[in-house]
């Protein structure tokens, strides 16, 4: 047996693919000894499995030690939470898995990291029918990162790494969302400092909450579809709440925001925005608002902004007390426009301490000081 | 040495037995010496790699090469070689949520005229691979071997994909497309959100999402068509390159009507070179114009037209005609430029502000705001 071997290691090799010495390469052996220069299987996957390939785990895990893991197979737990993280620099890869929970009512989380850990990454799977996605305690743990991840039917929150304090400031800590979808329940859809080409939906107070978002769109929400410092480039509509703003000033670039019994849009800045609503504020900018286009159907403004340049306000109310665009500042260079006569309620399409260079259209009612309109401004 | 070689082959699944002897020996590694208890050190191959295999007799897993895969169990997936059918799908996915990394590897269809789908499923996340089929797409139609479907989900994501010779779809029904491509097919990509993807030689639209950024787009239809559109270029010949309702940062260019149609336009170029008649030759149609170019060859469109302010911006009309018009708000700091003017009007907006006119004959205002409606130096 091991002559033939032998010969047939040798060989093949230079017959099959006709290359190479006979002669084993100098750094197969160190002073007169083999050395190894193949490859063992944990060096393949040196990471740490967990579950059992080709079965379901009903198991709940814990992974109470740094490093790097892997999942095996798809979990699926009773009660409680599937896996627990409570140790930092923990990377997990769910490996395209998904984690679910046959628990009624949801409960549990399906990755639960404890607080106080820290530098995390989480990516590639699935999780379902938990009372939370994944959850850090969102005011210690830092840099935290959600990649690829879809959450659906979560119960309460799909993915929160970040929490609002009582003054409604997100804590800096580092945490960001990536390529993530959240369908949930009563509770915030994703959270974290960044959030990036994402989706979620919530019937809570929040769909997506986070410092940064960016090209992520966002249905639902109580409070805010989106709750955000800047939102760029997203798409939020909402029944009842805001469809983008947050409570204590946001920039919006780009965005897409309706609400049909709420505010579209409530920014302390604003660029190039389209902000609609049914009943609702177009948009309530409340320092400066430059190309955007804001209206309402029935509301009580269509843009309401403390400086406006070069924006179009549009009501499209008949009837009552309406504005087209209200300013308490300088605008200048817009278009406002409330429909109807003007003899149904008191219609004043455009207000402004300052007004330059504006357009007004239906209703020509406005309220600027006698002397401070200019360039044109009726 | 044999001993432990042997407990490797009793632990594997799938390898010839020669294979594991050869590079064993022919390597001639490590110490004779186990490091320690075999169990210890030792792993299946199945912990290896977890996921599943897309081949027959996999679990879950039903089908050939040639005839297709069905995956019929939740699950991760890898392909392991390419997929080439001759009629219906390449894969089937009928359980959901599904994880299917294509490994590098092609799905293709020699079906001729092109049927099925290369994959379909519900949640799913794809990634990793191409579609390629020898089928092309014309402004009028698709002929040659392909899918008629490329990827088609009802949720979830496809990554790092590149689609070509489908007759309908390339990529649908995704949350997010992302590092994709598509190219000869009906519509290219129709998902929420699409994101640093290319489109291509596509016969109806190339993008058609709520949310479209850093993508460029070619069609023999439209280009663009999504609620946002950001750091984009689109052309097309047989419609608008960009439609949207917000738009920055971008460039349309357009054979056959708009370049740009959107409520908002920040910062970009909307450009058809349509020369004939019609009003769909605008360049740049909008509510509101922005740090914008709009530029047309059409004598009977205009550079930009904003129904309600034109800011910033500039625009051209290279057939003589129209150049700025602004239906019912103020055209402010604006310039607009036309050529071959026999009297034509440059800028057209009932206020008209700190404007400026190129290509008229001398004396010519080329504004037709009334007088008392035009301030700082408008002509």
């Amino acid at each position: 047996m091991r002559p033939f071997l032998l010969l047939t290691t040798l060989a093949l090799p230079a017959l099959a693919f006709a290359q190479g010495a006979l002669s084993p390469p100098a750094d197969a052996f160190s002073n007169g000894a083999p050395t190894p220069t193949m490859k063992t299987l944990d060096q393949i996957e040196p990471r740490h499995l967990i579950g059992t390939p080709g079965t379901t785990r009903t198991t709940r895990y814990t992974i109470s030690t740094s490093g790097s893991y892997v999942l095996a197979g798809p979990i699926a737990v009773a009660a409680g939470n599937a896996i627990t993280i409570s140790a930092s620099n923990v990377t997990l890869d769910l490996n395209g898995f998904e984690l679910s929970s046959s628990a009624s009512p949801k409960a549990g989380t399906a990755i639960a990291i404890a607080a106080g850990c820290s530098s995390i990454a989480i990516t590639n799977g699935f999780i379902t029918n938990f009372a939370d996605g994944i959850v850090s305690d969102g005011t210690t743990s830092h840099s935290i990162h959600v990649a690829d991840i879809t959450v659906t039917s979560a119960g309460v929150d799909g993915i929160v790494l970040a929490r609002r304090d009582a003054a409604y400031n997100l804590p800096a800590l580092g945490t960001s969302i990536d390529r993530c979808s959240a369908g949930v329940g009563t509770g915030i859809g994703l959270s974290a400092n960044r959030v990036t080409l994402s989706r979620a939906s919530s019937d809570g107070p929040r769909a997506i909450q986070a410092g940064t978002v960016t090209a992520s769109r966002a249905t639902g929400a109580t409070g805010y579809a989106i709750d955000a410092h800047v939102a760029d480039s997203c798409h939020a509509t909402s029944n009842s709440g805001i469809a983008i703003g947050a409570a204590n000033g946001c920039t919006a670039n780009n965005c897409y925001a309706f609400s049909y019994f709420n505010w579209g849009l409530d920014a302390f800045n604003a660029t190039g925005c389209y902000a609609g609503s049914q009943t609702g504020y177009g948009a309530r900018v409340l320092f400066t608002a430059s190309g955007c286009y804001a209206e309402t159907q029935s509301g009580l403004v269509a843009l309401a902004s403390t400086e406006a340049v070069a924006c179009a306000a549009d009501h499209q109310g008949t009837y009552g007390e309406r504005r087209g665009l209200h300013s308490n500042g300088t605008t200048s260079f817009c278009y406002a426009h409330v429909a109807g006569s003007g003899a149904s309620g008191t219609p004043v399409t455009l207000t402004a301490a300052i007004a330059a260079g504006c357009v007004v259209d239906g209703v020509l009612t406005t309220s600027v000081p006698a002397g401070k309109k200019f360039l044109g401004t009726p | 040495m044999r001993r432990s070689t042997s407990f490797y082959i009793s632990s594997m699944k799938h390898l010839p037995l020669l294979a594991l002897f050869l590079p064993a020996l022919a390597f001639a590694q490590g110490a004779l010496t186990p490091a320690a208890a075999p169990a210890a050190s030792m792993k299946r191959l199945d912990q290896i790699e977890a996921r599943c295999p897309v081949q027959a007799g996999a679990p879950g897993v039903t089908g050939s090469p040639t005839t297709g895969f069905t995956i019929s169990a939740a699950g991760s997936y890898y392909l392991t070689g390419d997929i080439t059918v001759a009629s219906g799908n390449a894969i089937t996915i009928t359980a959901s949520p599904v994880t299917l990394d294509l490994n590098g590897f092609t799905l293709s269809s020699t079906a001729n005229p092109a049927t099925g789908y290369a994959i379909k499923g519900g949640l799913a996340r794809i990634a990793n691979g191409r579609i390629q089929c020898a089928g092309t797409a014309s402004a009028t139609g698709f002929s040659g071997p392909g899918f008629a479907f490329g990827i088609s989900l009802s949720s979830g994501s496809v990554t790092r994909v590149s689609v070509a010779g489908i007759s309908g779809t390339g990529i649908g029904g995704a949350d997010l497309v992302a590092h994709s491509s598509t190219r000869e097919a009906g519509t290219g990509i129709s998902a929420g959100i699409v994101a640093a993807c290319t489109a291509s030689a596509c016969r109806s639209t190339g993008i058609a999402s709520t949310i479209a950024v850093s993508n460029t787009a070619d069609s023999f239809g439209q280009g663009i068509n999504a609620s946002i559109v950001a750091d984009t270029t689109a052309t097309s010949s047989g419609g608008a390159a960009i439609t949207g309702t917000v738009v920055r940062s971008s460039i349309g260019l357009a054979d056959s009507g708009y370049g740009i149609d959107a409520k908002v336009v920040h910062t970009s170029t909307g450009r058809s070179r349509v020369s004939s008649a019609g009003t769909g030759a605008t360049g740049l149609r909008t509510d509101i114009a922005y740090n914008c170019h709009g530029t047309t060859a059409s004598p009977n469109a205009y550079g930009i037209r904003a129904n309600y302010v034109a800011f910033n911006s500039t625009s051209a009309n290279t057939a003589g005609g129209l150049g700025l018009l602004v239906d019912n708000g103020p055209a402010v700091f604006c310039r607009a430029t036309i050529s071959n003017a026999s009297g034509d009007t440059a800028i057209s907006a009932p206020l008209a502000i700190g404007c400026t006119v190129s290509g008229l004959p001398a004396g010519m205002s080329g504004v037709d705001t009334p007088a008392d409606m035009k301030f700082l130096g408008t002509p």
